[in-house]
């Protein structure tokens, strides 16, 4: 028995069908469908969709037949995809010297008739498999027939092409998702870039008290000037300090910690507090008031916490810029969180000049990628948003302030 | 006579340690944690030195120096600082700042650097007792 020559390029041919990934999937209907009726049209006992893999023929659709596959040695399959644009057609098996002699023609299920059209892949045009219809009868296929099954045959290439469409098209999407977390990723950095100015700061805070700590118990020492009260005002003072720095860089680490890229369920209420408190040293340099009007329950959202953090924190910072010329007592940032019908709704309100342009102007800065912090920061609230299945938008009256407001879906 | 300085800082700890640091090495010291509270004093003109923090609420560090200027205080003015970039040091001295210390400062450093200033610059007072 001689089995059949392989396609002329067979490596790609057999990437191009893994790259499917439908090998040993589920029966799916839409295939079912094709060969009950391929098997109708054609009165054959037997229809199949087989998919030829390197050691075995495996069907994705049945009908008439109990096995999933058999070895490719004996399949008649593995002649047909030799030549992709035309259908191979064996009326009877038994004078064919190429099957004569196949355990599948002398034994189980008897092959005698065999019509099988090739199915192409979209992309390289490899052919992966056959539509076939298979008959324990030496016959013919009528015109009307063989023109049936050719018809059948674009429908189940049709569904492959949407599979590797399907495929491309999820692939895309994890792709640009990806992105989009390496890009939410890149602006933490750069948000702690900016941070490190102020962190310098405040860890340099501590540890000057600590060093004048230090050297103030040094000169008592020298000076054989101990007293027992104030040195333990002194220690318990030292002990103190330290415990700011420590805090400080609890802070920061817990920041620009790197996240899993999971969501989970939170409470938008818990973040918005967390971020204001991490923003507190800000807060108190810029002498803004933070005004908090949350709803008075939590408001569950499926969400990366950090992510969402850090569309707060740049809309705070954006706040506490825009009211930079204002006096102390004028600036004044209100946070309001609420649901709206099946919508978490944050609004980030400030009491600045509000914004310069028309609102229009200012939704479409936020899709430009303006490489300097704050356009860039906006961006990435709004991809960050968009990526949660939420959105952004701002209003503004000249001299009344901006208002940025962001809703997510609640969750459950 | 003591040597009187003051201690602009917004950070209580900080005004508490470095306070107490100058005081037990023998100045006399007065803590403020704004300008405007330092400004608000009565007699303001009369201190050796002044240590401003670079990061004030209110005035900051460069808008303080310009007010000593007009308000002619004579005191050298040293600039404390946690994070300062270069020009903006090389800023603060062209208006005035007599040095920039880069917080934390070590604290025998801290008033042996108090120390000279106030002997080579201060139109007041004699230098205090030697820090060992």
């Amino acid at each position: 028995m001689p089995v059949a020559v392989l396609p002329v390029d067979e490596p790609s041919r057999l990437e191009a069908l893994r790259g499917l990934e439908i090998l040993d999937t589920d029966p799916e209907g839409a295939y079912d469908d094709i060969v009950k009726l391929a098997a109708s049209l054609c009165e054959t006992p037997i229809a199949l969709i087989s998919l030829v893999d390197e050691r075995r023929q495996w069907f994705k659709a049945a009908h008439g037949l109990e096995s999933r596959e058999t070895p490719r040695a004996f399949a008649f399959c593995a002649h047909a995809i030799l030549t992709p644009i035309e259908p191979l057609i064996v009326r009877n098996a038994e004078q064919d010297s190429r099957f004569a002699d196949n355990p599948l023609v002398t034994g189980d299920p008897n092959i005698r008739f065999y019509a099988g059209i090739p199915l192409v892949t979209k992309t390289d045009r490899q052919p992966i498999g056959t539509l076939c219809v298979i008959s324990d009868e030496s016959r013919e296929l009528s015109d009307g027939q063989l023109k049936a099954l050719t018809v059948l045959a674009n429908h189940a290439e049709k569904l492959f092409h949407l599979r590797e469409a399907t495929k491309e098209l999820l692939k895309q999407q994890s792709t640009l998702r990806d992105r989009d977390h390496e890009l939410a990723r890149l602006g933490r950095l750069a948000l702690a870039g900016e941070l490190v100015a102020e962190v310098s700061h405040e860890m340099g805070q501590p540890l000057y008290a600590i060093s004048a700590l230090g050297g103030t118990l040094e000169v008592m020492n020298q000076q054989r000037a101990w007293e027992f009260g104030r040195t333990s005002v002194l220690l318990s003072k030292l002990q103190e300090a330290c415990g700011n720095a420590g805090k400080i860089l609890t802070r920061l680490r817990q920041f620009v910690r790197k996240v899993s890229p999971e969501c989970e369920t939170c409470d938008m209420n818990e973040i918005i507090v967390s971020t204001i408190e991490f923003l507190d040293f800000q807060c108190r340099r810029n002498q803004v008031e933070i005004q908090l009007s949350l709803a008075s329950s939590p408001l569950s959202i499926y969400a990366n916490s950090t992510h969402i953090q850090q569309v707060i924190v740049n809309l705070l910072i954006n706040a506490f810029e825009a009211m930079d010329e204002f006096g102390a007592s004028d600036r004044m940032v209100t946070v309001t969180s609420r649901l709206e019908g099946d919508s978490v709704v944050v609004e980030v309100s400030d009491s600045g000049f509000g914004l310069s342009v028309s609102d229009e102007v200012a939704f479409t800065a936020f899709k430009t990628t303006k490489v300097d912090g704050l356009g860039m920061g906006l961006s990435i609230c709004s991809r960050i948003l968009e990526s949660h299945s939420g959105n952004i938008s701002v209003s503004s009256h000249p001299g009344q302030g901006a208002t940025f407001r962001f809703e997510l879906p609640k969750a459950g | 006579m003591q040597p009187r300085i003051a201690i602009i800082d917004d950070d209580e700890h900080v005004r508490f340690s470095v306070g107490v640091l100058f005081e037990v090495s023998g100045f006399d010291v007065e803590s403020f944690e704004s300008a405007e509270e330092f400004l608000g004093h009565r007699d303001f003109c009369r201190f050796a030195c002044l240590i401003i923090d670079f990061r004030l609420p209110g005035l900051n560090g460069l808008e303080f120096l310009r007010v000593l200027r007009d308000q002619n205080v004579l005191a050298p003015a040293v600039i404390s600082s946690g994070f300062i970039s270069e020009s903006d040091e090389a800023d603060f001295i062209a208006k005035g700042a007599i040095k920039v210390l880069h917080k934390p400062v070590e604290a025998k450093f801290l008033v042996s650097t108090i120390n000279d200033i106030i002997a080579r610059e201060s139109p007041f007072v004699p230098s205090s007792r030697e820090v060992s």
